[in-house]
């Protein structure tokens, strides 16, 4: 079609990246606004804001130690930005708890929505976030990686530098733990893991 | 949808200047990096390690040689590798910056000014046409169309000559715009009709609902729909529609010729999209919604743009018209109306 046209994967933008450092802002405009869609899932808009410009600063820095096999940067970036929400541990346990307790979801209406109260109401959104506040680390990380992240279980493993066992069993205890507090309502849909 | 479900999709999109401002952020530090240049081990480590990593590095070295002669965009697109994951699309800001990308770094066609911009295209209900645009429109531009009269005549395919294009849209005169954001939005404001001129609306205008916005968004989609503007031009469009407030992401869509694509609109444009290729982010048509019906259907879908030394041999529209006995022979010109 239109000439001169292609398409490079991440591992091939972050190897050139090594030789003209500027390059690595394609990464960036690839992935930054997913990446930042995770992390303000997990702790607000405004916290993701700062880190998720942090997570592509130490991605930049560490990029000479990126596994080139891996043709999608993904699982690695989402690894780097859980280490960094996972400093951030207390801040989105209230988050959490914030929205079990008032019903409105700073990540999904904007400050001036907010004072409508207009998603109040909505008691599936505060059992969800009570139940989440209730999840091991480990638990939540794969649970939303999952359906924030939308990542695979085997991107999530190399995401968090685990084994592909331990987020099937990880996942599976979520679930169980979600379903439980949510009477019985599959917070992934029906059936057991739908991928993989 | 389940809960969890709806409460991750309904995250609200990163704001374009956090977003633009992360950026400059890494780009400041790449800059400073820029010195520190480090030894190349990635491609030869990951070789070694598996088949794929072998034909990425390929397509990779065959796209940095790119600088004097150009390596096929289909060869390297077209390996044996596996697709390559699809980046995950949360936005218009960011498809659009993927566009402008894209195109900051397709090759230009360059065309010489006695050549020709071949412009293959369809309506997507069937109708497929070609154009031949004379670069500087010192030739007459030529059409060919699969049914080149209008309903209700006959139908049958046929060159048409449209004659001599104004000089302000021949692709040279394209080639005059200014290429960066800002300039390219001055320019838009400027050649914009005077109530819709940002800065310089009157409060009426403003009441009347006149939005520079709408008027630079649609002037650019037109252009894109119908001509080859040089990708410098492109980017800069780009850039400029994802500065607009009000864009929003449709998703994903296919296109007559099941190419996959990404929609992208604005608040305000009445269902009308433009639609980049979902891994490419090349420019792939524009669809919008009539009124009264409920989905949108193609309005102009881009197949190819490519350069010709020369156009087919044609006719007017209204010797066509003589040759299938449509009109005397005899009659005076009233439809050769292109002149200069």
């Amino acid at each position: 079609v239109t000439a001169g046209l292609r398409i490079d994967s991440d591992a091939a933008l972050i190897d050139r990246s090594l030789q003209e450092p500027e390059v690595f802002a394609e990464i960036y405009d690839r992935h930054a606004p997913a990446l930042h869609l995770y992390i303000a899932r997990r702790l607000g808009p405004d916290q993701a804001d700062d880190l998720v410009a942090e997570a592509f600063l130490i991605a930049f820095r560490k990029r000479d130690v990126y596994d080139g096999a891996r043709p999608d940067a993904r699982p690695w970036l989402y690894g780097i930005a859980t280490n960094l929400i996972r400093r951030h541990h207390r801040t989105e346990l209230r988050f959490w708890r914030a929205i079990a307790r008032t019903g409105v979801d700073p990540a999904v209406e904007s400050p001036a929505e907010r004072v409508t109260e207009r998603v109040s109401a909505q008691t599936a959104r505060r059992d969800l976030a009570a139940a989440l506040s209730r999840l091991s680390r480990g638990q939540r990380d794969v649970l939303l990686l999952t359906a924030a992240g939308q990542l695979s279980p085997a991107d999530i493993a190399v995401a968090l530098g685990v084994a592909g066992g331990t987020v099937h069993s990880r996942l599976n205890r979520a679930r169980r733990k979600m379903r439980e507090a949510l009477g019985g309502v599959d917070p992934l849909g029906i059936g057991e893991d739908e991928e993989k | 949808v389940n809960e969890l479900e709806k409460m991750c999709s309904e995250v609200r999109p990163i704001d374009p200047d956090v977003l633009a401002n992360g950026r400059r952020r890494l780009q400041a530090a790449a800059i400073k990096n820029q010195r520190a240049r480090r030894p190349r081990l990635l491609l030869t480590g990951a070789a070694a390690v598996t088949g794929v990593a072998v034909v990425v590095g390929a397509v990779a070295v065959a796209g940095t040689g790119s600088g004097t002669h150009h390596a096929p965009a289909k060869i390297a697109v077209k390996t044996t590798a596996p697709a390559l994951p699809e980046i995950k699309l949360v936005s218009a800001v960011q498809v659009l910056h993927l566009a402008a990308s894209a195109a900051g770094k397709e090759r230009d066609l360059n065309p010489r000014n006695d050549q020709f911009i071949v412009i293959k295209e369809t309506d997507g209900r069937g109708g497929t046409g070609e154009t031949w645009h004379s670069e500087d429109g010192s030739k007459n531009d030529i059409s060919y169309s699969n049914s080149c009269l209008p309903h209700p005549m006959p139908s049958f395919p046929c060159y048409q000559s449209l004659g001599k294009a104004y000089s302000y849209d021949t692709p040279a005169y394209y080639r005059t715009l200014p290429t960066t954001p800002a300039a390219l939005t001055a320019w838009l404001d400027k050649t914009a009709p005077p109530d819709m001129r940002a800065g310089q609306q009157t409060a009426e205008d403003k009441a009347a609902g006149k939005d520079p916005n709408q008027y630079r968004w649609k002037t650019i989609e037109d252009m894109v729909s119908d001509n080859y503007l040089p990708p410098k031009l492109r980017a800069a469009m780009y850039a400029v529609l994802s500065k607009i407030p009000g864009v929003s992401l449709v998703g994903n869509v296919t296109d007559p010729y099941g190419r996959k694509g990404v929609a992208v609109t604005m608040a305000g444009r009445g269902g009308e999209q433009m639609v980049f290729d979902r891994r490419t982010f090349a420019f792939l048509g524009v669809r919008g919604t009539d009124p009264g019906k409920k989905s949108p259907t193609w309005d102009s879908v881009v197949l190819s743009i490519t350069v010709a030394d020369s156009a087919p041999p044609s006719q007017t529209l209204q010797q066509i018209m003589q040759s299938h006995g449509l009109i005397p022979k005899t009659d005076p010109s009233p439809l050769s109306h292109h002149k200069k």
